[in-house]
């Protein structure tokens, strides 16, 4: 209470500061005026009288100043120091922008990675309860999706979930009158919505009890964008139809903004029944037990752990095994956190997020020590100044408040704009798509969290350069100081030297790990793949959005490949249903001849399997190591052949030629190996050997297709001239066509990412560090001029005098670039989680470091030098 | 009593021993107004002088006891700290 009312009071005072201080005033000069009579009747002359009374009461102006002092809030003498900080830094504006902008630059830096790592890594999905939502994949590493027959038995049996729904990804044709876009959707179970309590923003949402079977619920659910972009945001959309590969859909709903699915990369257009899926697909999934393409989702019931419930999974599934053997055997179950794919995507994401932060920081620590660094020699300039003002009386906490003011000053004006940079630059992130063929987002978060960060990042970055000055400041002896510049250029290491070599060390460090980076990219992207994009035009159409289901697509097919060899400038064509590494694709297990129990535990391997045209081999540059292509005699009424790559034919029969051999699949249907090609990626580029293998397109047939074209003609011509065939061919195809290396951004994309981020850190530090080093450098020297001067004035020769001089800094500069080398060799393993094959231990690398680092360490050098040996020794001798 | 007064009295009562410096004075006084033990009144002085009051308040009676109190317990501890080494 007492404190309140002495806030109140004080608060007065303050306010009525003017009347305040001519009371105050009025008052002293009463009290000068009663002393001054007392005298007089005491006897003293009135003249006298007078001045003995105001020597008797002291300096009034302090007088004042300390009644004041007394009554002032603290935070007062703060606002005046920042005052006076603000003009001395206005007065230096190289300085001062010098400072702002590295921090700027820095703290943006990591609060656009922090936010990406906020919402891919940090944040759960947006959605209720989103602690106890749990993805169910299984035990074996990478293989997270599932079957609708197995989702139902698993959300039917168990006793841990409070529920439990499934989604798909895929895309559809989406019309309203005319031609069809290409959307994606997720197709969803009916209890998606209200599993995750997600309210609708117009109309309804999915319930439950609107599935009533197969293709009963052709229901459409659009997201917020899609609504925007293709509606207008029509609030009358609601009951409209809409055609999806030319069935009629129903909007019954559109999903709040920020409610993106389960998926933190992947937002859909919209959302639709999966009992539907037979209309959308032209796939029949809903009753195959074997057929593993969807996700399966639960939520917990609270206060159920994950152990228990993982065990509770695995019992239903090792039920499920004995009741389905041949095609739940094995089944078991994991949780993971959803949001990332299961762990397709959640390790690599997490690790690289984390590399790519541990960097930024770095980024950050070199700002700092550049700011420290610019600080000492500013304060080292000071010097004489800070000397006077401590000898005059002012407290050093007083000098040392002014310093640190400026300290403030520039690292909240660094954070400030920081932040406001990096939440421009997330939100241009977020609207960013990397790859347009798919609905990829890169989903930011800017939340409370990334702000305390930034927060942090400035108080911390202002705290080495005020604890320098505090350093400098109390040791300052202000007699020695002023006496004169005599500084002894002693032979020990200054706090200066110390930061120039830190600095040095994180330049080497980063610059070591922008090359990196690079050359990992570069051999990336030299990885055989088993096929050559270069010189391969692609051409992407979807036949079931005009109406051509797999068994009618065969002729269509066929047409395309004949008309396209016969293109004047075609080498080779053929079609592919899933290129290899288009994210697509799938495996299925193969058994050895002879098999009859078709167990999963049974087969001998899992290959990636494709359905190609004959050509397709010689399109794609797939070489054939044995045997022969598939010829338009292997149809259905021929015998079941495919040809295997070299991994599965190893696998099947060791080192003896597989052609002419067999292998079986469940039915029990047998095939003839005819051919072995080259071992490729099929996945990724950072796969390890896999198995594959190919079928005729009429023994197997699919309406996906992609007719792969080899030329000797530009991409352009080629462009043109198919465009023109597939219109003869069928006007209703939607095309796409683009060259095989433009098309292969997707299987890129990680690289990619991994490349643009460590450059632009690699770079951004690497400019931070040189130009504090060159400024270090140019100051050391500089400040030593008057050395020089006086040594050359002496008689020393110009050389010696500037060998001498350099020496320092360029020993400092060799041990900083070694020190910092070394660190990025012992950091590599860091780096080769984010970079496919990053090595420091390649000589580009490290002989590319060397050269730079030397580059800088010579530029840094090279300019006071090139002043000092052309100056006049007078002129040195007068500086200081 | 006003600021003059108050320096004049202590002097005269402590037979000239204490004096109290002008220049600490008035930011005592500021102090103990801003504690809110004095209040502070303007009247006129017999010559017809503004000048500016202290009273004690309420709360600053209280605080004088208290402070009357720790002063005398020092000065017993003084007391028998000396009387020890007297001994």
């Amino acid at each position: 209470m007492d404190v309140v009312m002495r806030f109140f009071r004080r608060l007065g005072m303050l306010l009525r500061r003017k009347r305040y201080a001519r009371e105050l005033d009025e008052e002293m000069a009463l009290h000068r005026e009663l002393a001054e009579k007392q005298f007089v009747e005491g006897g003293m002359a009135v003249d006298e009288a007078r001045y003995a009374a105001m020597r008797q009461f002291g300096n009034a102006t302090r007088l004042r100043e300390r009644s004041h002092e007394v009554v002032r809030f603290r935070i007062e003498t703060l606002v005046q120091d920042l005052r006076v900080a603000a003009r001395r830094l206005r007065k230096s504006p190289g300085f001062a922008i010098t400072a702002v902008v590295s921090l700027t630059m820095a703290i943006a830096a990591n609060l656009v990675v922090f936010g990406v790592m906020n919402a891919a890594v940090l944040r759960p999905l947006n959605v209720a309860h989103a602690n106890r939502l749990m993805m169910i994949v299984h035990k074996e590493r990478g293989y997270i999706s599932q079957s609708y027959p197995d989702y139902q038995d698993f959300r039917s049996r168990n006793s841990t979930f409070s529920d439990m729904a499934a989604y798909r990804i895929g895309y559809v044709g989406l019309s309203t009158q005319g031609l069809a876009r290409k959307s994606w959707m997720y197709e969803i179970s009916g209890n998606y919505f209200d599993m995750l309590g997600v309210r609708p923003e117009l109309g309804r949402v999915l319930h439950a009890n609107d599935e009533h079977g197969p293709n009963s619920a052709p229901y459409v659910v659009l997201s917020d964008a899609f609504w925007r972009a293709y509606f207008a945001a029509d609030p009358h959309v609601i009951g409209e139809k809409v055609d999806l590969n030319k069935h009629p859909f129903t909007i019954i709903g559109v999903a709040p903004p920020a409610f993106h699915g389960t998926e933190t990369f992947l937002w859909p257009d919209f959302w639709v029944p999966m009992v539907n899926e037979h209309q959308l697909e032209d796939d029949d999934f809903l009753t195959l037990r074997f057929n593993h393409g969807i996700y399966a989702i639960g939520l917990l019931k609270p206060g159920v752990t994950i152990a228990q419930a993982t065990q509770n999974l695995n019992t239903i599934a090792a039920q499920m095994a004995k009741q389905h053997p041949d095609a739940d055997d094995g089944l078991s179950a994991r949780l993971v956190k959803p949001g990332l794919m299961g762990d397709e995507l959640g390790p690599a994401t997490r690790e690289f997020l984390t590399g790519i932060l541990a960097l930024a920081l770095l980024v950050l620590a070199t700002a700092c020590v550049n700011l420290a660094s610019l600080f000492a020699a500013r304060a080292a300039d000071r010097g004489r100044e800070l000397a006077v003002r401590i000898a005059i009386g002012s407290s050093r906490w007083r000098v040392l408040r002014q310093v640190l003011a400026e300290a403030v000053l520039l690292s909240v004006a660094g954070g400030g704009v920081g932040a406001w940079v990096a939440s421009w630059l997330l939100r241009v992130l977020s609207q960013w798509q990397p790859i347009a063929a798919y609905p990829i987002h890169v989903s930011v978060l800017a939340d409370a969290r990334v702000y305390g960060l930034a927060l942090l990042l400035t108080v911390a970055s202002g705290i080495l350069p005020a604890i320098l000055s505090a350093r400098q400041i109390w040791n300052t002896d202000a007699m020695q100081v002023m006496k004169g510049t005599a500084q002894p250029v002693l032979r020990k290491l200054t706090l200066r030297d110390a930061l120039l070599g830190v600095q040095v060390a994180l330049c080497a460090l980063l610059v070591t790990c922008g090359l990196v980076g690079l050359r990992g990219m570069e051999r990336q992207l030299e990885a055989p793949m088993g096929f050559e994009p270069e010189g391969a035009t692609l051409v992407q159409t979807e036949l079931d959005f005009a109406g051509y289901s797999d068994n009618l697509a065969l002729p269509v097919q066929k047409r395309m490949v004949e008309q396209a060899e016969e293109i004047p400038g075609v080498t080779a064509a053929g079609t592919i249903n899933n290129l290899p590494m288009d994210g697509g694709g799938s495996s299925t297990p193969i058994y050895r001849q002879g098999t009859t129990d078709f167990r999963g535990s049974n087969s001998v391997a899992a290959p990636h399997f494709y359905s190609v045209s004959p050509g397709f081999l010689h399109a794609a540059e797939t070489w054939l190591l044995a045997g022969r292509d598939f010829t338009w005699h292997d149809d259905a009424k021929a015998p079941n052949v495919a040809i295997v790559n070299e991994t599965l034919a190893h696998t099947l029969f060791g080192n003896a030629p597989a052609v002419g051999k067999y292998f079986a699949m469940p039915g029990p249907t047998i095939y003839q190996i005819v051919g072995v090609v080259e071992n490729g990626k099929y996945g990724s580029l950072t796969e390890s050997p896999q198995a594959a293998m190919y079928f005729p397109l009429a023994q197997s047939p699919d309406n996906n297709t992609t007719l792969v074209v080899r030329s000797r003609r530009t991409s352009a011509e080629m462009a043109a001239a198919l465009e023109t065939m597939m219109g003869k061919i069928d006007p209703r195809l939607p095309v796409t066509i683009e060259p095989w290396t433009s098309a292969l951004a997707l299987a890129l994309f990680p690289a990619r990412v991994a490349t643009v981020a460590l450059g632009i850190l690699g770079l951004l530090a690497g400019m931070l560090a040189a130009t504090g080093i060159f400024g270090m450098a140019s100051y050391t020297v500089a400040r030593r001029m008057h050395e020089m001067g006086i040594r050359v004035a002496l008689g020393a020769q110009r050389m010696q005098v500037l060998r001498a001089v350099m020496s320092r800094t360029l020993l400092l500069l060799g041990i900083g670039s070694v020190a910092g080398l070394t660190l990025g060799i012992l950091g590599s393993r860091v780096l080769a989680n984010v970079v496919y094959e990053a090595t420091v231990y390649d000589p580009v690398v490290l002989g590319g470091a060397i050269v730079a680092m030397i580059a800088i360490g010579a530029l840094a050098a090279v300019t006071p030098a090139r002043r000092a040996l052309l100056a006049n020794p007078a002129v040195l001798l007068k500086e200081q | 009593m006003h600021g003059y007064g108050i320096a004049q009295s202590i002097r005269r009562i402590s037979d000239d021993v204490l004096t109290v410096e002008e220049g600490s004075l008035y930011p005592a006084l500021q102090r103990l107004l801003l504690q809110g033990w004095v209040k502070a009144e303007w009247k006129l002085t017999e010559t017809n002088r503004r000048a500016r009051y202290y009273t004690l308040t309420a709360t600053g009676r209280k605080q004088l006891g208290v402070e009357v109190l720790q002063f005398e317990q020092m000065i017993a501890a003084i007391g028998l700290v000396l009387a020890e080494a007297d001994a």
